[in-house]
Formats: C-alpha cells, sequence, structure tokens
C-alpha cells in the first residue's frame, strides 16, 4: 500500500515546559480513512496542524509523499498544497472572505489558476454542494451547519488528494452532521484520502479504516482496526472517551 | 460604567449589522443599484469633488436637490436619510461655524444685532449656510452609495482602481470579524449580566471591562494566527487574489453620458463662463 504521510518520532510543544505532543509515529495509507481519536487537549488538532505543515516540530520528521515537508521550496510546497487540503475545527476560522464565492474561490486563485478557469471551477463546487444560492452571502451569516458545507466546499474546488478535518461533526445538527458523513464517505468512495481528528465515537465507528488514540499525556496509546479500539471498554475509559 | 460599555457595544454591533450586514436596500431594484459599482465608487467620488467646487448659493441648492433626487430614485428610505444626514451637516459642521456667523472673526454688513457691537454678518450668514449644504451634500452621497451597495462591492471596485492589496486584503478581513468580535464581546456581557444579581460595584465593574479587553485582544491574536494558518494551508502567499464579476452595460453610459451632459450644462452656462 502507497505511504501518504509517515511521522517520525514528532514531538512538539507551543511552551517549552508543556508538550503538546511527545514521541508520535504512524503511517498515513492512500484512500484510507484514519481516524484519530483522543480526548480535549490530547493533542489532535496540532497533529493535523503537523500533517498540513502549519507548524514544524522540536524534533522527528513529517513525510507526505516520500518527502520531508519541514523545509519545503516554494514549489514542492505549492504541490503540496494542491495535494492536501485541512478543514479547520472553528469554520469561522477558515472562512475570511466577504462571500461565499470569494472564500470557495480562494484556494484555485492563490495557486494561480486562470480566472475563467477557476470561475466555473467555483460554480460547480458550490452547485455539488447546493450552495450555490448563497453565493453572495457573507459567511458570518451563514447557519453552523451551512458555514461547515462552505468550508468544505472552500477546500474540495481544488480536488485534494487528502482531506485533514480537524473535529468536522463538532456543533453540527443531526441532519447537518449525516450530511457531512454522507459527504465524507462519497470522498473516500472517490478515492481520497481522509485524516479525522475527533472525539466522536460514532462518527469513528462509521468511517474508520484505522484508528489511532491519543492520550492525554501526548503520545499515542494505540494503532488498530475499528472492531478491535472501539469495543474496547477498559481502552476508551483509560484515555478518557467514555 | 460596564453599563454604559455594554450599551455601546451592543450600539456598535446593531450599527455594523445595519451598515454592513443589511443588504436589503442594495438588492432594490432602483437608479444607483443598476450602474456597476465601479461606475458608482467613481461617480460619487467625482460628484463629491464637483459639489465641492461650488461658491454658490443657487448651485449649492441644485446639487442639493440633486443628491435627494438621486437618493430617491436609488429607493433610500428618506425618513433616515434626512434625520441622519442633516444631524451630522446641521449639528455638527453647525457648532464648528458659530464663530464664523458673528462680525468678531469674520466681519461684514450687519444681518441680526446681538448686542451693540456683537452681531452675525451677512457674509457669514451665506456662507456658513453653504458651507453646511455642502458637507449635506458630500455625505449625502456617501450616504447613498454605502446603503446602496454591498460592502464587498465597494471593496472589489477599490480593488479594481489599484488600492494597494494589503490595504483592501485588511478591510476585507477587519469587515469579516469586526461582527464576529462583537459577538464576542456582548456575549462576555451577558454571560456576566446572568452570573449577577443586584447592582455591582464600581471596582469590580471597571475590572471585568479590564478583564474582557484582554481577553478580547488575547482571543484576537489567537484568531488572527489560526486565520493566517487557513490561509496558508489554501496557497496564500502574501498576495491576496481575487476575482469580480463587473460589466459595464447599456445603464452604466447612460449615467455616464447623462452627467457629463449635465455637469458641462452647468460649467458652460452664462457665456461659457465657470457658473459656480
Amino acid at each position: 500500500m502507497d505511504i501518504i504521510f509517515e511521522l517520525k518520532n514528532v514531538s512538539y510543544s507551543y511552551i517549552k515546559s508543556i508538550p503538546a505532543l511527545i514521541d508520535v509515529s504512524f503511517n498515513v495509507y492512500k484512500g484510507e480513512k484514519l481516524i484519530i481519536l483522543g480526548a480535549n487537549g490530547s493533542g489532535k488538532s496540532t497533529l493535523l496542524k503537523l500533517m498540513d505543515s502549519l507548524i514544524k516540530p522540536d524534533s522527528g520528521d513529517v513525510l507526505a509523499f516520500n518527502k520531508s515537508i519541514l523545509n519545503m521550496k516554494s514549489d514542492e510546497e505549492y504541490e503540496f498544497r494542491r495535494k492536501v487540503s485541512y478543514l479547520f475545527q472553528d469554520s469561522d476560522v477558515q472562512l475570511f472572505n466577504t462571500c461565499v464565492f470569494d472564500e470557495v474561490a480562494f484556494a484555485p486563485l492563490q495557486m494561480g489558476l486562470n480566472p475563467e478557469e477557476v470561475k466555473s471551477m467555483v460554480d460547480k463546487t458550490l452547485e455539488s454542494f447546493g450552495l450555490s444560492k448563497l453565493q453572495d452571502r457573507p459567511p458570518h451569516r451563514l447557519s453552523g451547519g451551512e458555514k461547515k458545507k462552505v468550508a468544505l466546499a472552500s477546500i474540495m474546488v481544488i480536488n485534494p488528494e487528502v482531506l485533514l478535518l480537524d473535529e468536522p461533526t463538532n456543533g453540527l445538527d443531526p441532519r447537518s452532521r449525516k450530511w457531512l458523513i454522507n459527504m465524507l464517505s462519497n470522498l473516500s468512495n472517490k478515492g481520497k484520502t481522509l485524516v479525522i481528528s475527533t472525539h466522536d465515537l460514532d462518527l469513528a465507528r462509521s468511517l474508520a479504516d484505522r484508528i489511532v488514540i491519543m492520550n492525554e499525556s501526548h503520545t499515542i496509546e494505540t494503532v488498530g482496526t475499528p472492531d478491535k479500539i472501539l469495543d474496547n471498554v477498559k481502552l476508551l475509559e483509560s484515555v478518557n472517551l467514555i | 460604567m460596564s453599563n454604559f460599555i455594554e450599551k455601546t457595544v451592543l450600539g456598535i454591533q446593531s450599527t455594523f449589522e445595519d451598515m454592513f450586514a443589511s443588504d436589503e436596500i442594495a438588492n432594490k431594484k432602483g437608479l444607483m443599484q443598476s450602474l456597476d459599482p465601479r461606475v458608482r465608487l467613481l461617480s460619487i467620488i467625482l460628484l463629491i469633488v464637483i459639489a465641492n467646487l461650488g461658491n454658490s448659493l443657487y448651485y449649492m441648492a441644485i446639487m442639493l436637490v440633486y443628491s435627494l433626487i438621486l437618493a430617491v430614485l436609488s429607493k433610500i428610505p428618506m425618513k433616515s436619510y434626512i434625520a441622519r444626514i442633516s444631524a451630522v451637516s446641521i449639528v455638527f459642521t453647525g457648532i464648528v461655524l458659530i464663530p464664523s456667523l458673528f462680525n468678531v472673526v469674520r466681519p461684514g454688513k450687519p444681518l441680526i444685532y446681538i448686542t451693540g457691537s456683537l452681531y452675525i454678518t451677512k457674509g457669514g450668514a451665506l456662507s456658513a449656510l453653504i458651507f453646511i449644504m455642502r458637507s449635506f451634500v458630500s455625505l449625502s452621497f456617501i450616504y447613498i452609495l454605502t446603503l446602496s451597495t454591498k460592502w464587498i462591492e465597494i471593496l472589489k471596485a477599490l480593488r479594481y482602481f489599484k488600492l494597494p492589496k494589503v490595504f483592501s486584503a485588511t478591510l476585507d478581513i477587519s469587515l469579516r470579524y469586526i461582527t464576529l468580535f462583537l459577538d464576542v464581546a456582548s456575549n462576555m456581557f451577558l454571560a456576566r449580566k446572568s452570573r449577577s444579581v443586584g447592582k455591582s460595584k464600581g471596582k469590580s465593574e471597571r475590572k471585568f471591562v479590564a478583564s474582557s479587553m484582554g481577553n478580547l485582544l488575547i482571543k484576537s491574536e489567537q484568531l488572527s494566527d489560526d486565520v493566517y494558518n487557513a490561509m496558508i494551508s489554501r496557497g496564500y502567499k502574501g498576495e491576496y487574489k481575487t476575482i469580480n464579476n463587473f460589466k459595464i452595460s447599456r445603464s452604466d453610459i447612460i449615467w455616464i453620458i447623462f452627467n457629463v451632459s449635465l455637469f458641462m450644462i452647468f460649467f458652460l452656462l452664462k457665456g461659457g463662463k465657470l457658473w459656480i
């Protein structure tokens, strides 16, 4: 199986005395749905930010597509950003443009695509997400579910190979949640690699191919298949997930 | 004290919501709304310049009538328009102009005597009136532009006219997040209210206001970091690229021809001499 991400003994701390991640190592394989499961503050979001090269580890290495992403050159970063997209936990962080159309157009425009091409890409994406009617609306006036849809559309517009999703179902109502899980399933069926951080056990059960469990000491507790992990009550209790 | 600040924050929040979020008037089918945002922006700037060239009462009266007709045709709610613009132009500008009415500041022919040696001059009253009218007309044009045009379109038009991208991006992002922060601030006051019984002491009120300001500052710093990361993650490299759908239509051309002809006639009246 092709390896997409390879994390080798990665450690990170925001403040030197308080570690956020300690000696984390695991692989992400092409086309899989990997769930990073952990309690609040266990370091899941930090891990995703490292994988998206938004922060650099204090030690260890992160490889994507067999190349280290710690010191990418400009053209390597361009390639990386086209292949890997990151959905932030808080949609308000991700939706910084003044209208939905601009939001979805942001990534392809920054990547230097032709404006005419961008327009048609955005129109298609908005239509496939059922967002065409909202294209002139400012993001802050949308509901939580709509914001999440726009945020997902804004990263899907460039058709990335890998999606890093930080607590995607947080704060969604049941209908939006169901829509999101179906959408993620469809994306996976199309061959996308999904890395999802969450503490939502139901989401893990409905989507995961493999699960990485983070504990409250900021290390990896275990890696395994959903049936081995999600039915292990003792394990889930020890990492504060039930 | 926090009651005063709470009211102020809520007031600012509703004003911003009104100004930035309400597209109700911008979505109406009016004269200004039918124009391309670039034409709208440029026209308003030029109209303000043209209005400020004038120094005669007749000319200012014509410009005033022009601005009122423009407001009516652009479906601007007239009651709040007149009230808001008059409040600023008559009250605020009027106060500044009070000294210039009197003979001690501007000698001239007496109009109304206050005391034996102090009187309002004809010249002073006339220039104050022209100045107030000029400020009314200029403010009217800005008011009509902001109500008839979505802020996003104004920003895009500014960008089209080569406003440096760093300014337009900053304006874009400020516009986007100011409402979020006002939300956070008003929620902080509500959260405090929900846990308070009776009247709080001044000292604790001040402490609360100071800590809310600190909290908001820290939150804004965290948010700006996250937003920057979200931009980087989607390929931002320091240059904020955007797209626009502007198109010059027949109504823009008619508007331009009409205004150019109108002001040409104004300027060329009276034997080709400037009539202002």
